[in-house]
C-alpha cells in the first residue's frame, strides 16, 4: 500500500511552496477564468499519444538518471504508460483495472476497490488531459509566461507533503496540454518529465491498451 | 600442558589461515570491493519479494570521490527517492528516506546486504592483502560476523556470504556481463522470506 502511495505521489504533481515568482512568469491573480478555459479544453480531448523523457536529477550526487518511454490516453479512461529505456516497465489502466507489468510479470488491481489506485488513476488521467486545475487536493498558483502557463501545486494532505515538496506543471498556451512536469522532493532532488511528439485526437486501437 | 599449547597453536594457525585465505596480491592490485574502483555509477532495476508481496524500483549506486563515499539510492521507476544510504569510513548512514523505510530492522537488513556488496576491503582491520591467493576464497571476521567471498576468476567476486554462527544469514550471488561489470545480483536471507534481485540497466565508468 505504501509503495502504491509512492506511485501515486510521483504522479500526483504535488507541490510545496514557491519561494519566489519564477523568472519570466507573472502570477495570475484570478485564475477562475483560466480554469474554465482549461476545463473546456480538457473536455475536447478524445485521445493523446506522446513520447516522454524522464530525468531524475540528484544534484548533490551530480547524477541524472534518464529514462524514456511513451504514453497513450483515450477518453474512455484508458491509459498506457510505458518505460522503454533503459528499463521496461508498463502501467495500463482500462476497464476500471490497473495493470503493472514489470520484467514479464503482470499485476492487476481493481481501481474502484482501492482508494490509492483510484487516486493514481485520477491523477494520471488528469495530467494526460491537462485538467489538473481544479483538483481540490492541491493548493494551486497559476503563472503566465510568454508561451506557457505554469501551475504550481501544493498538496493539502500531510501524507502527500511528506513525499513531495514542490512540483510544477508547464502547460502549452495554445493546446493547454502539459509540456513538462517537474516534481521536486527537495532543493537538490527532482524529477522532470518532458512530453515530445504529441499527437492529439487520433484514433488509438484497443490493442494499445492490451498488456502484452 | 604442552599438548594443550600445541593444540592452541594449531587452532590459532588454522584460524589465521582461514581468515586470510583469498584474493589479491596487494590491495592496490586487488579490488577495493566487489564492484571495483573504476566506476562512477551503476543503475539497477530491482525486484524485492517479501512473503507474497512484490515490489520493484531502481537502485543507483554512485561513487563520490570528493568525500570517498558510495551512495545507494532507492527510487521508484517514476523517480521518487525513497531512501539514500551513504557508505563511508566503513559505516552506513541514512542520508534521507521516507518514514516507512526508516524502520531499524529493515535498515539493518539493508545494511547487511549492501555491506556484502559495497564494503571496502582495505577498511577491514587485519586484512592483509599480501596474503591473498588468486582463485581462493577471502574470509574474514568483521562487524561481529564472518564474511566469505568467492571468486570466479582473478579477483572477481561471484558469491559472498555473511554469517553469524554456523549458518549464512545473507547470501549474495553475482553474474557478470562480458565487460565483467556486475550484471545481476541476488540476495537471499536465511530465516527471512525476503528476496532481492537486481539487474543492471546502466553502467557509467569513470
Amino acid at each position: 500500500m505504501k509503495c502504491l502511495l509512492c506511485l501515486v505521489f510521483v504522479f500526483s504533481l504535488a507541490i510545496g511552496r514557491v519561494a519566489a515568482q519564477p523568472a519570466g512568469y507573472t502570477l495570475v491573480e484570478d485564475a477562475s477564468a483560466l480554469e474554465q478555459e482549461f476545463r473546456g479544453s480538457a473536455a475536447t480531448v478524445r485521445s493523446i499519444s506522446s513520447s516522454f523523457v524522464q530525468e531524475k536529477k540528484l544534484a548533490y550526487l551530480d547524477e541524472v538518471v534518464e529514462s524514456k518511454g511513451a504514453f497513450w490516453y483515450r477518453d474512455d479512461n484508458s491509459l498506457r504508460w510505458a518505460y522503454d529505456s533503459p528499463f521496461h516497465y508498463l502501467i495500463v489502466i482500462k476497464d476500471g483495472r490497473f495493470f503493472i507489468k514489470d520484467q514479464g510479470e503482470v499485476k492487476v488491481f481493481d481501481v474502484k476497490s482501492n482508494p490509492a489506485f483510484k487516486l493514481l488513476n485520477d491523477l494520471i488521467i488528469s495530467i494526460a488531459k491537462g485538467s489538473v486545475m481544479g483538483d481540490q487536493r492541491f493548493d494551486l498558483q497559476v503563472y503566465e509566461g510568454a508561451r506557457d502557463y505554469l501551475l504550481v501545486m501544493q498538496p493539502r494532505d500531510a501524507q502527500l507533503k511528506q513525499f513531495i515538496q514542490q512540483s510544477e506543471v508547464y502547460l502549452d498556451k495554445e493546446s493547454l496540454l502539459a509540456l513538462k512536469v517537474i516534481i521536486r522532493e527537495s532543493e537538490t532532488d527532482f524529477t522532470q518529465i518532458s512530453f515530445v511528439n504529441r499527437k492529439m485526437n487520433e484514433p488509438i486501437e484497443d490493442a494499445v491498451f492490451d498488456v502484452r | 600442558m604442552s599438548r594443550l599449547r600445541m593444540l592452541f597453536l594449531m587452532f590459532a594457525s588454522a584460524c589465521w589461515l582461514s581468515l586470510h585465505a583469498g584474493p589479491p596480491d596487494s590491495l592496490s592490485a586487488g579490488p577495493s570491493g566487489v564492484l571495483g574502483a573504476a566506476y562512477d555509477s551503476y543503475l539497477y532495476q530491482a525486484r524485492i519479494g517479501f512473503k507474497a508481496h512484490r515490489f520493484s524500483g531502481l537502485i543507483l549506486i554512485k561513487r563520490l570521490p570528493s568525500d570517498g563515499s558510495i551512495h545507494t539510492v532507492f527510487m521508484s521507476e517514476f523517480g521518487l527517492t525513497l531512501l539514500d544510504v551513504r557508505y563511508r569510513d566503513d559505516e552506513f548512514t541514512v542520508v534521507s528516506g521516507k518514514d516507512f523505510l526508516q524502520d531499524p530492522r529493515l535498515l539493518k537488513v539493508l545494511f547487511n546486504d549492501f555491506r556484502l556488496l559495497l564494503q571496502d576491503f582495505s577498511q577491514v582491520p587485519g586484512l592483509d592483502s599480501q596474503q591473498w591467493v588468486l582463485g581462493e576464497k577471502l574470509k574474514f571476521r568483521h562487524h561481529g560476523g564472518t564474511f566469505v567471498y568467492r571468486f570466479q576468476q582473478g579477483f572477481e567476486v561471484k558469491e559472498a556470504v555473511w554469517r553469524r554462527g554456523l549458518f549464512p544469514h545473507v547470501r549474495m550471488k553475482l553474474e557478470r556481463n562480458e565487460a565483467q561489470q556486475v550484471q545481476n545480483i541476488h540476495f537471499g536471507h536465511r530465516g527471512l522470506p525476503l528476496r532481492v534481485e537486481m539487474n543492471l540497466v546502466k553502467y557509467k565508468g569513470l
